[in-house]
């Protein structure tokens, strides 16, 4: 029964009509999945570095309340844009923006939903990353007579993102099947192309199989890429030692 | 603290909010967006290359044919405007419309009161007659009336004057009544794989999608379906302020005689034939 949906002539003529317009939304759908996670990735730092701010005693009255704020602001920030569907996220974005007289198409507002939403889930893995880092690193920046900005930036936030390597690629990969959703803000995306010869033809079933084949291939590659990357970066490889190791 | 910064974000949003009014069509702008689905043909469908009679989907590399864009075109050059087509599913259209995304909505729309609550429209600028449409070797291919789809099951598409007349149907004929979906091609889809047994959609559009899907049939129900009169008509949506547009888009109207119409409409069924 399923072999019936792998006959290649309906295939064939969904590529002939609709093939350019497929094209377009693979760019679409990278386009947005890759800027999308770059600055969404900006944002996090951004969070992250608010989310760790810790009140001293000698800190005076207004750091205090700033200090309050900025943590307050990256805790509900994370919590509001992990806790909603993208789709969602991305129906009010649009819509809102419009109605306030910012004239944004489609994409401009797909793309600032993705980063927002990408922004909160790398937020709370920077964060982890961070607070996992060996105490040993910042107590030898601080005896070196580094100052906290310093240690941040050169000591602190470089091992984190390093070891955050790995869940921010899988972040970018799990964009480019997430862009799907912005077909309701009528983002002319691979989902959307698909979604319109499977309207024209009638052959739903066809034309989604095709989608998946593509989306399928994008991910698969995208991941193996990011694989060779990361080993070029000398990112860590996480593994359990086995015993002769432990021994010795 | 943290209570104190999510009222303050509460007080932003809903002074933001009530800072917001409808934009307002400017002539001066030249330029008339209308917004249609492009996927409910013969009044507005995708086509994927260019032709005499389309017009170009902004932001795409598709055009769009059908009634509706013929209307828009004769519309924009009445009114000496640009015309730009966007492609937005229904569900979108009336809030596109509010939030100044497009200016029109000419897209095979009902006037209803529930709409009315929240846009305008103008007169009328097709009256529709509605249809059932069944597998022709489903077992109500030879209903007659209402009583023969007893244990039928019944769809419409979400959000439109189908879905309430499916749930009429379904209730008079004693069949089920199946939630709605999104648009009528996914609709016309599960009539095709027998998901669905029945739907109820207009004439012309029952003409075209049965011209292209042999193993379908449409009927013309004996008893007529329970209407409102708004029900029975197509209208062009308009933000509520925009009372000029709407005054120009009714002498336009005016205008389009009844043979203008049926004549748009002949065509549009013709081009909609031959599209697979």
């Amino acid at each position: 029964m399923f072999l019936n949906y792998l006959f290649l002539d309906k295939y064939r003529l969904i590529l002939e009509k609709f093939g350019v317009i497929i094209l377009n939304g693979i760019g679409i759908t990278l386009l947005l999945s890759l800027l999308g996670t770059i600055f969404g990735f900006m944002i996090a730092l951004i969070l992250s570095v608010l989310r760790i701010q810790k009140i001293n005693k000698a800190d005076k009255m207004i750091i205090r309340v700033l200090k309050k704020i900025g943590s307050g602001f990256a805790k509900i920030y994370v919590t509001v844009f992990r806790g909603t569907p993208m789709i969602v996220q991305a129906v009010i974005f649009y819509y809102f923006f419009n109605s306030i007289g910012i004239r944004w198409s489609p994409i401009q507002a797909g793309l600032f939903t993705v980063s927002v939403n990408t922004a909160a889930y790398l937020a709370e893995i920077l964060r982890g990353a961070i607070v996992n880092l060996d105490k040993g690193q910042a107590e030898a920046a601080k005896s070196l007579g580094m100052s906290k900005f310093k240690m941040m930036i050169f000591i602190i936030f470089p091992q984190a993102i390093k070891n955050s390597m790995a869940p921010i690629c899988n972040e970018l990969v799990v964009n480019i099947k997430d862009t799907a959703v912005l077909t309701v803000i009528s983002v002319a995306d691979l989902y959307s192309a698909t979604s319109s010869a499977a309207g024209y033809y009638y052959w739903y079933i066809e034309a989604m199989l095709l989608a998946a084949g593509i989306y399928l291939i994008l991910t698969y590659s995208t991941s193996r890429l990011l694989v060779i990357i990361e080993k070029r970066l000398g990112v860590p490889k996480m593994s359990i030692p086995n015993n002769t190791e432990v021994l010795s | 603290m943290r209570k104190f910064f999510v009222v303050v974000l509460f007080l932003i949003v809903g002074i933001l909010g009530a800072c917001s009014s409808e934009k307002q069509f400017n002539f001066d702008e030249g330029i008339l967006v209308v917004g249609m689905e492009c996927n409910y043909a013969p009044f507005n469908w995708t086509e994927t290359t260019r032709s005499e009679t389309n017009h170009p989907i902004h932001g795409t590399n598709s055009y769009a044919e059908g009634y509706d864009v013929q209307i828009a075109k004769r519309l924009a050059e009445e009114l000496g405007l640009t015309l730009i087509i966007k492609k937005i599913d229904w569900d979108g259209l009336v809030i596109s419309l509010k939030t100044g995304i497009i200016d029109v909505i000419i897209a095979g729309m009902s006037p209803t009161a529930e709409r009315k609550e929240s846009i305008s429209f103008t007169s009328d600028y097709y009256t529709v007659e509605h249809v059932v449409l069944v597998k022709s070797s489903g077992r109500f291919a030879d209903a007659l009336d209402i009583a023969d789809f007893s244990g039928a099951w019944i769809i419409g598409q979400k959000d439109t004057v189908y879905d309430s007349l499916a749930f009429q149907l379904a209730s008079r004929a004693q069949g089920m009544y199946q939630n709605p979906l999104e648009d009528v091609p996914t609709i016309v889809y599960g009539i095709k794989t027998e998901t669905s047994d029945a739907t109820i959609i207009e004439l012309p559009v029952a003409i075209s999608i049965v011209a292209n899907n042999p193993e379908l049939k449409y009927i013309q129900l004996i008893t007529p379906f329970e209407l409102n009169e708004e029900d029975k008509v197509l209208s062009i949506g308009v933000r509520r302020g925009d009372n000029v547009l709407r005054e120009r888009i009714n002498d336009f109207l005016n205008i389009l005689s009844l043979e203008d119409r049926k004549s748009l409409m002949d065509t549009a069924i013709e081009q909609s034939l031959d599209l697979i």
